[in-house]
């Protein structure tokens, strides 16, 4: 029984060492990736990590199409524009209309927009120009969470 | 590791630029200082790790809409950059995103792209950035047929679907807007691509440079585990 309970010291001891260890690395630089293996794991955000329904209040709807129209390219006009959630705007574009850190509930504006449109990033090919365009915005924050332009 | 680090010195490709820190500002559109992998080969997908750095461009505000990014791409309809109308997806970082700057003090955010014919082009920003100077984890793979997702550290941040089968090419480097741009050196380290047997990686073991304009320069040794962008 006293081995066991030195046992249980020496464990308990050892973990506060551990967490008071542990502790300083946390509060230093964070460490880099150690190199890839053969396999890579892989998770997808956990609803805590995700940004959720806040429930306003929300950029007002001139503002959303202010912001869409600068996205363009040139003078547009505006198709649409909805509020709504991550997962009715995915409904509405055919994919996902966020990056995965923003959970299904989350409050959007979706616009859609006629006008000219240059997409921002690129790999080879042809530069593309468009004559129509979408725009996710948060509705809460303003930031545009997403652009495109559908065939 | 330690093998690749000390190994001889098998590709020293130096493209140096007379023009080199007295650049003027001149838009290029989307230009490239990227390496790249084009062997012939299908791949499932690709990865690599690239710390963050400071970038900078003129061109960013509105009506431009420049930027400067650090990317991984990855062809998803196995053909190559040659292709008349490549599909692709691609994850990195950026400085400028549709004539914004993120509220981060480097104003740079993750982003991932895409492009294929069926859902078109499409861009997402992430609003998020981590410090300048740490590494991280860039990934793209298929993981059903034609659906390319793309990783963050090792976290699913977004799917591309309705591309083809396979890469046939993998790049990683800088795409740009404007010659004026700025970058501090950036290391690309631990290059990997996929076997389309899902889901083996392997260490890139040779590859070539493309740069459309001598601004940025590369420098590649030992192997392409570890790349710096100048």
């Amino acid at each position: 029984m006293p081995k066991i309970l030195l046992a249980c010291g020496a464990f308990a001891v050892g973990g506060l060492l551990a967490f008071g260890l542990g502790g300083g690395v946390l509060a230093g630089p964070p460490l880099p990736p150690p190199p890839p293996g053969p396999a890579h794991p892989h998770r997808t955000p956990s609803p805590v990590e995700q940004d959720h329904a806040t429930g306003g209040p929300f950029l007002s709807v001139d503002r959303a199409a202010q912001a869409a129209l600068a996205v363009g390219t040139g003078v547009g006009v505006l198709a649409s524009t909805q509020l709504q959630t991550v997962q009715q705007a995915t409904a509405v574009l055919g994919f996902r209309a966020a990056n995965n850190y923003v959970g299904d509930d989350r409050e959007v504006w979706l616009v859609l927009v006629d006008g000219p449109y240059k997409p921002g990033f690129g790999f080879a090919g042809p530069a593309r120009q468009f004559d129509r365009y979408w725009v996710v915005l948060d509705a809460t924050t303003g930031q545009i969470l997403g652009t495109g332009s559908r065939p | 590791m330690k093998r690749i680090v000390t190994g001889a010195v098998l590709v020293v490709l130096l493209v140096l630029s007379a023009a080199a820190g007295t650049a003027q500002a001149a838009s290029c559109g989307n230009c490239y200082a990227r390496g790249y992998i084009n062997t012939g080969s299908s791949y499932g997908g690709g990865y690599v790790q690239m710390a963050i750095r400071q970038l900078t461009t003129p061109d960013w505000p509105n009506p431009v809409q420049g930027h400067i990014n650090q990317t991984i791409w990855v062809t998803t309809d196995n053909t190559t950059r040659f292709s008349l109308n490549p599909y692709w997806a691609e994850i990195g970082y950026t400085y400028g995103y549709h004539g914004t700057l993120s509220s981060d003090s480097t104003g740079m955010t993750y982003y991932w792209a895409r492009w294929n014919p069926v859902n078109g082009y499409a861009d997402f920003s992430l609003g998020r950035i981590d410090a300048i100077g740490t590494i991280h984890e860039f990934e793209v793979q298929q993981v059903f047929n034609g659906e390319y997702d793309v990783y963050l550290d090792s976290v699913n941040v977004g799917s591309d679907v309705n591309g083809g089968n396979w890469t046939l090419e993998v790049d990683t480097g800088l795409e740009y807007t404007d010659t004026a741009g700025t970058i501090q050196q950036t290391n690309f380290d631990f290059h990997q691509t996929r076997s389309t047997a899902c889901c083996a990686w392997s260490f890139w073991s040779t590859g070539a440079t493309q740069n459309d304009f001598p601004v940025f320069t590369w420098v590649w040794t030992t192997l392409w585990n570890h790349a710096n962008n100048h």
